[in-house]
């Protein structure tokens, strides 16, 4: 357990000095303060459009992020050999691959915390007043899919290079969002098996599940318990995703 | 921290064969076969040969980096895990030190994940960190970042880095590289301190006079195979005499040694003779002899534990350059 907060620790201390770091930051900032300028050129739905627009921003930069850092903290490790010293420590590789990881949600707690304090402050200026609870889960199911984007990228970062890893995890990130509207709108001509393809990934791959932009701005409801489910859905993939992870990861060799 | 005798373990490789796969074709190439090498308890043991001869694939083979194909790799009889890892400190060819972090840092980190019962003890932590980062120079720079150090400051890290949990076995990979002559005397002396504390040490050096001076043993590596292995026993009693420049007296030296019962060998190399002899008695007789002529004899002592015709066969382009 020491060992393991100990990874964790070196791991969130590594990214926070990384150098996208800050410019992750800016990032986010720039984004809620364009969302908030778009607002004021609309006439109405102030709220709504800061929201839409702003939910964009965020969601692109943490997901972003949590790519590059996911890439970074194994591919980058294996590619300039700092993996093998880190390995040749008596810590277990699965212990290692989960503090890395855990490491890198620390990462993004803290952009997230910098980003949404930003966007209050924004809220505030523009006499929203504080956020409600709407608001707050908004933000809280965004992080949610930070870190499965994060998990997605630490899987492949176990068996590829940062290119393919990068590549991999855009593609499957990219697929998440659209494999819902995708088999809701199916040609009729399309075969059997592919259909059931595309219909079984929407089902287990469906990052739309995270995205409560609607339900943040009261045009859509969401009961307690469905909101349950859908946070549960993401814990239970980051988990699957992990345990998959240090699978593929415990055997392999370590070679620069 | 303290470089106390205490019991070293026994590492031994045995029948270990390495394949690894291309990535792209699939190709099957073997790095180590059929390799069966003992690192003995308390000894100093280099680990030579050319690039691509297998030694950094034994050292992480070790290190349970790598596993093998074939064969098994044991320290005390049991196989590689975190315990046995523990007792290990490596130093690595290149620096594999995140640059971002400062020598504080890496020491805590490195001491945190071999030592953790030291977590609770900040007091005990931060005496060892300072001890081993005043050992190696760096305590002045000890906030500076990695990035900002020096090659041969960011070399002495990685000594630091490698032996601040006390370990038992010391692996390492071309301790010299990147280090300025004065750096190399100290390396030079911190590694033998551990030999005399009865560590056991395992160097891959390209550096022959360096690997003659510190170790005990050799194994030599070609194309994945153990191609030679002496000990300092195979050696016992031989003793060697150096003699500087060649001159018309060195060479009727040479010759007149070559005729007395005793001796073994002769070799040039560059401007300096090298004369081997099976006892030390032949060897003084011959060096009275010697210096009465008038022949400046550089050196005199045991002779080196390698055989230098096994050397030359290896690594001949190496020791003419």
């Amino acid at each position: 357990m020491g060992s393991l907060f100990t990874i964790v620790r070196q791991s969130f201390l590594l990214l926070r000095r990384d150098k996208i770091f800050l410019p992750a930051v800016v990032a986010g900032v720039m984004v809620t303060l364009f969302a908030n300028l778009a607002s004021d050129w609309g006439i109405e739905e102030f709220r709504k459009i800061l929201f839409d627009v702003g939910a964009l921003g965020f969601h692109l930069t943490g997901c972003l992020v949590a790519t590059f850092w996911g890439t970074k903290t194994i591919s980058e490790a294996r590619s300039d050999g700092s993996l093998e010293i880190q390995l040749a420590a008596p810590v277990s590789r699965v212990s290692w691959l989960v503090g890395k990881y855990l490491g890198l949600v620390l990462g993004l707690i803290l952009l997230w915390v910098i980003t949404v304090i930003f966007w209050q402050l924004i809220m505030l200026a523009n006499n929203f007043g504080l956020m409600e609870k709407p608001q707050l889960l908004f933000f809280a199911f965004q992080l949610i899919e930070w870190a499965l984007v994060a998990a997605v990228a630490v899987f492949y970062a176990t068996f590829a290079g940062v290119t393919i890893a990068l590549f991999a995890t855009f593609s499957t990130w990219l697929a998440g969002l659209v494999s819902f509207p995708i088999s809701q709108n199916l040609p009729p001509f399309a075969g059997g098996w592919s259909v059931a393809v595309v219909k079984w990934l929407a089902r287990v791959w469906d990052l739309r599940q995270f995205n409560l932009s609607a339900y943040a701005t009261g045009i859509e409801n969401i009961p307690a318990g469905q909101l349950q489910i859908r946070a549960g859905y993401g814990v239970i993939l980051i988990c699957i995703i992990i345990t998959v992870s240090c699978i593929f990861f415990r055997r392999r060799d370590v070679m620069a | 921290m303290s470089l106390e005798m205490k019991m070293s373990p026994e590492i031994k490789v045995t029948d270990v064969t390495k394949v690894v796969y291309s990535d792209v074709k699939k190709l099957a190439h073997t790095i180590v076969k059929d390799l069966s090498v003992t690192f003995r308890s308390g000894r100093s043991t280099a680990l030579l040969g050319h690039n691509g001869a297998g030694k950094t694939t034994t050292i992480k083979l070790i290190l349970g980096l790598v596993r093998p194909t074939h064969g098994s790799v044991a320290i005390d009889g049991l196989e590689v895990g975190e315990a046995q890892r523990r007792m290990i400190g490596y130093m690595p060819e290149v620096n594999r030190i995140p640059t971002v972090l400062t020598p504080m840092e890496v020491l805590a980190y490195h001491l945190a994940t071999y030592r953790p019962e030291q977590l609770r003890d900040n007091a005990r932590k931060r005496a060892a960190i300072e001890e081993s980062l005043r050992r190696v120079e760096l305590w002045d720079h000890r906030n500076k970042r990695v990035g900002k150090l020096s090659k041969g400051m960011a070399r002495r890290l990685a000594w630091a880095q490698a032996t601040i949990h006390d370990p038992s076995v010391l692996i390492l990979d071309e301790p010299m590289s990147g280090l300025d002559p004065t750096g190399r005397m100290a390396m030079r002396d911190w590694i033998s301190a551990f030999r005399k504390a009865g560590k056991t040490i395992i160097l891959c050096s390209h550096e022959l006079v360096t690997v003659g001076e510190l170790c005990d043993d050799v194994n030599i590596l070609h194309k994945g195979k153990l191609v030679y292995s002496a000990t300092n026993e195979d050696h016992k009693g031989a003793y060697r005499l150096s003699l500087s420049g060649i001159d018309e007296a060195a060479t009727a030296a040479m010759r007149e040694g070559a005729s007395l019962p005793g001796f073994r060998r002769a070799r040039r190399e560059g401007f300096a003779v090298h004369l081997d002899f099976f006892d030390y008695a032949a060897a003084a007789s011959w060096m009275q002899a010697a210096l009465q002529r008038g022949v400046v004899v550089t050196d005199f002592g045991p002779a080196s534990v390698f055989d230098e015709d096994v050397l030359l066969k290896y690594f001949g382009q190496e020791l003419e350059n």
